[in-house]
């Protein structure tokens, strides 16, 4: 027999005590799936999960995207103690939490279930459920993910909990049983409790301590029932009766249908839901005829942020409303389910994409294999929903400068439907090219500005060897930077310290500190490149480009180097000890001198300070010229 | 001495308990054209500080079942973020021409203090998904919180 400690204060002090030392790593914001996969730890994911519109994909192991591929117990502990201390949201974790269980062998999962049995029964007599909605959202969480979880998924029978020292250890079910009994609850608390027993007591083929059967489902569909049908799908012991469940679903929902087609065909619906979990209708037989976006969908603006040196590009969203870059987060997931709505020929209604499987839907529906966004930034993730790759080559962007918008063409068999337009810009890094190599030279630059729109420009910048491509939008010109630059001349030595002088014995002065040396001279900047410039505005003028080019672009010389300091000068020698004149009195009363005495001796004079070396030149900038092309 | 303490501790603890003032809600219904039409009306009572619920109604005005989605009501706070909301007991559809009452749980908000006092002009918008004859329809029911000082005793 297991015992699990109720651990809940124990995790939330641990977590506090990690943010307080300031041991958690730091991640850049947003932090996409890419770099959250190639990082691969518990600390990424969480930091990923803790944004907006963050995907749970992340946490699927046979995800098509980036995801992690493992999730151990730190892994499973790190993300269960950031959502209890609040660092991400309730439902992400949950989420997450629910595709590692889906993907975990059954010890794993069993493992994680035992993990969480301590936490529910924390929370669910903790009295801030009661008042506090962040607590309640967490007790939601673990809530639903412990009565969701997958059919015949099981924590371990033995495992008891302690805890609070009056309670004896009993297991997680029987310890909620307890506390329902002796009224220990308050009202939403006793409310999550009575759900949790009653979808247990389904789990021994029982429902309000009667057995299960179908004569009882029949009834259940007869009254549209699909929320005790649901538990029974998901939580009977006996495969078959579980599937009979599912079975009356499709009839409940074949009987709401709004589509006579459904009803029309109400056998061969029931087969196929059951067999695929939705109604996929034929494009072959009933082909597009029109489609639209409904008015909910994402309506985002895409970034994108440019890395000039590795020619990489990281997209990201903004939402337009909000306009600043601080709600910069990552792009979310498109959902073309209950988005996407298509009118095809020969159906009575229009018809949206497939949606998850097991919500058993029977109206027709369009299968996501038969669905394209025609863009080769996005890729079709599973079902009806796509992604946009998020860490590209830059170089894979640069098309995009030529677009007002970002497009996302939706295909609906292979036809053009219908086409996501969201908001596009560039953001770009300084283009400074400093020089290298015997003499430190700024490089000579080979420069195409490009126009391929009026409002954006496309540098192209070639150093001598390799290119480096920039989209900048034309209002950035003014605070943008394409330089080739000198190196700095190095900075001279400073002059050596003078020697201190010496120390003057008993009754002499003290010797005269030497003079510092002089600093030695900066070098001289190196001279910056020649940049040569083409304009190719093709059919737009370049006329307003001049100014801001000819400020953004600019050959600089190195900075000369600095002079060095003069030498300390070397400190007097301190004077010797002063002494006292000593005498005795003779045997005549007579004061004899035995000793003259003496003043102390004077400190010598301190050194001069050496002279500081001179700035060295500054390197002079290159020519920059236009040249022909405009 | 040791007594002195206790006396200056106990005196604190009634003076903090004396301080958190504890509120009560009021909700006023808000654009009811959102809530109902020919086919369905959807009313609520919410109650976050009581028995910590919604409790809605829905009356079915069509000729055929009514089915609500019942898993899938939610409600959005000031903050933004949707909680979903379930009924205590398991429903199915609502016949027609009749009404049902679903206690909706949970729903919580701050009773005491500047936290409560927070949500006076706080506008919480339930919606609950139904589909008279069949067709998805979302139903909203806005509400405008206000809170005052709650009158207690002592």
């Amino acid at each position: 027999m297991k015992t699990a400690p109720l651990s809940l204060t124990t995790l939330a002090v641990l977590a506090a005590a990690a943010l307080a030392s300031g041991c958690l790593p730091r991640y850049p914001y947003p932090l996409t799936t890419a770099r959250v996969a190639e990082d691969g730890s518990a600390e990424a994911l969480v930091a990923y999960l803790g944004q907006k519109d963050a995907s749970p994909s992340v946490c699927d192991a046979r995800d098509q995207g980036p995801h992690l591929s493992s999730f151990g117990g730190r892994t499973r502990q790190a993300l269960l103690r950031a959502m209890l201390d609040g660092a991400i949201d309730p439902e992400a974790w949950r989420a997450c939490e629910d595709r590692i269980l889906r993907r975990a062998e059954p010890k794993e999962a069993a493992a994680a279930l035992d993990e969480l049995a301590p936490v529910y029964r924390s929370l669910i007599s903790d009295h801030r459920v009661e008042t506090e909605p962040a607590t309640v959202d967490r007790l939601t969480a673990v809530h639903r993910l412990y009565l969701d979880r997958r059919a015949g998924l099981e924590g371990d029978p033995g495992q008891v909990i302690c805890g609070p020292p009056s309670s004896p250890c009993m297991s997680m079910l029987d310890g909620v049983r307890a506390m329902l009994a002796k009224r220990e609850l308050g009202p939403v608390a006793s409310r999550f409790g009575e759900e949790l027993v009653s979808t247990a007591d389904v789990g021994r083929g029982l429902w309000q301590g009667r057995k299960v059967d179908v004569a009882m489902m029949d009834a259940l569909a007869a009254a549209g029932n699909e929320m005790t049908l649901g538990r029974f799908a998901q939580r009977l012991p006996d495969p078959a009766l579980r599937e009979e469940a599912r079975r009356r679903i499709v009839r409940v929902h074949i009987a709401i249908s709004p589509f006579p087609e459904v009803h029309q065909q109400a056998a061969a619906v029931e087969e196929a839901v059951l067999r695929d979990g939705h109604n996929r209708v034929s494009l072959d037989q009933h082909p597009l005829v029109q489609a639209a976006l409904d008015p909910k969908a994402p309506i985002r603006s895409v970034v994108v942020q440019q890395h000039v040196w590795p020619q990489k590009a990281t997209l990201l969203a903004v939402e337009p409303t909000r306009g600043s870059e601080v709600t910069a987060t990552v792009v979310p997931e498109l959902r073309l389910s209950g988005l996407l709505w298509a009118q095809l020929s020969g159906l009575s209604r229009a018809v949206s994409a497939c949606g998850r499987k097991g919500d058993l839907d029977v109206d027709p529906c369009i299968d996501g294999s038969d669905l394209a966004i025609s863009s080769a930034l996005a890729y079709r993730a599973k079902g009806a929903t796509f992604r946009l790759r998020d860490e590209l080559d830059l170089g894979s962007v640069l098309p995009l400068a030529r677009e007002a918008s970002f497009a996302l063409p939706v295909q609906i068999g292979g036809r053009d439907a219908v086409t996501l337009q969201w908001g596009l810009t560039f953001s770009a890094e300084p283009m400074v090219f400093k020089g290298g190599g015997a003499y430190g030279a700024g490089p000579d630059l080979d420069v195409t500005v490009e126009r391929p729109r009026a409002e954006r420009v496309v540098f192209r910048v070639r150093p001598g060897g390799g290119e480096y491509d920039e989209v900048v939008e034309a209002r950035d010109l003014s605070g943008f930077e394409l330089v080739s630059r000198g190196l700095s001349g190095s900075d001279g030595d400073d002059g050596a310290s003078g020697s201190d002088g010496s120390s003057g014995g008993e009754c002499q002065d003290g010797g005269p500190g030497s003079d510092g040396g002089p600093g030695g001279d900066g070098g001289p900047g190196a001279n910056g490149g020649d940049i040569r410039i083409r304009l190719t505005c093709g059919t737009l003028t370049c006329d307003d480009l001049l100014e801001p080019l000819g400020q953004a672009i600019a050959s600089q010389g190195g900075r000369g180097g600095h002079g060095g300091s003069g030498g300390r000068g070397g400190s007097g020698g301190s004077g010797g000890s002063g002494k006292s004149q000593r005498t005795h009195v003779d045997s005549d009363g007579n004061t004899v001198v035995d000793e003259e005495g003496c003043s102390a001796g004077s400190r010598g004079a301190d050194g001069s300070g050496g002279l500081s070396g001179n700035d060295g030149s500054s390197g002079y900038p290159g020519r920059v010229t236009f040249i022909g092309g405009r | 001495m040791r007594r002195g303490w206790w006396g200056i501790l106990a005196s604190c603890l009634l003076c903090f308990s004396g301080c958190a003032t504890r509120y009560m809600y009021r909700f006023d219904p808000e654009r009811p054209e959102e809530a109902g039409d020919v086919d369905a009306v959807a009313e609520a009572a919410a109650d976050p500080t009581g028995a910590r619920l919604i409790t809605l109604t829905v009356t079915n005005r069509t000729a055929a079942p009514l089915a609500v989605d019942w898993t899938r009501i939610s409600v959005m706070g000031p903050d933004g973020r949707a909680r979903a909301l379930r009924p205590d007991t398991d429903l199915g559809w609502v016949p027609a021409g009749a009404t049902q009452t679903a206690r909706l749980s949970p729903f919580t908000l701050a009773e005491y203090g500047d936290q409560a006092l927070a949500n006076e002009g706080a506008r919480f918008v339930l919606e609950v998904p139904m589909r008279p004859n069949g067709e998805l329809k979302v139903y909203r029911i806005h509400l405008g919180a206000h809170v005052a000082p709650l009158k207690e005793r002592g």
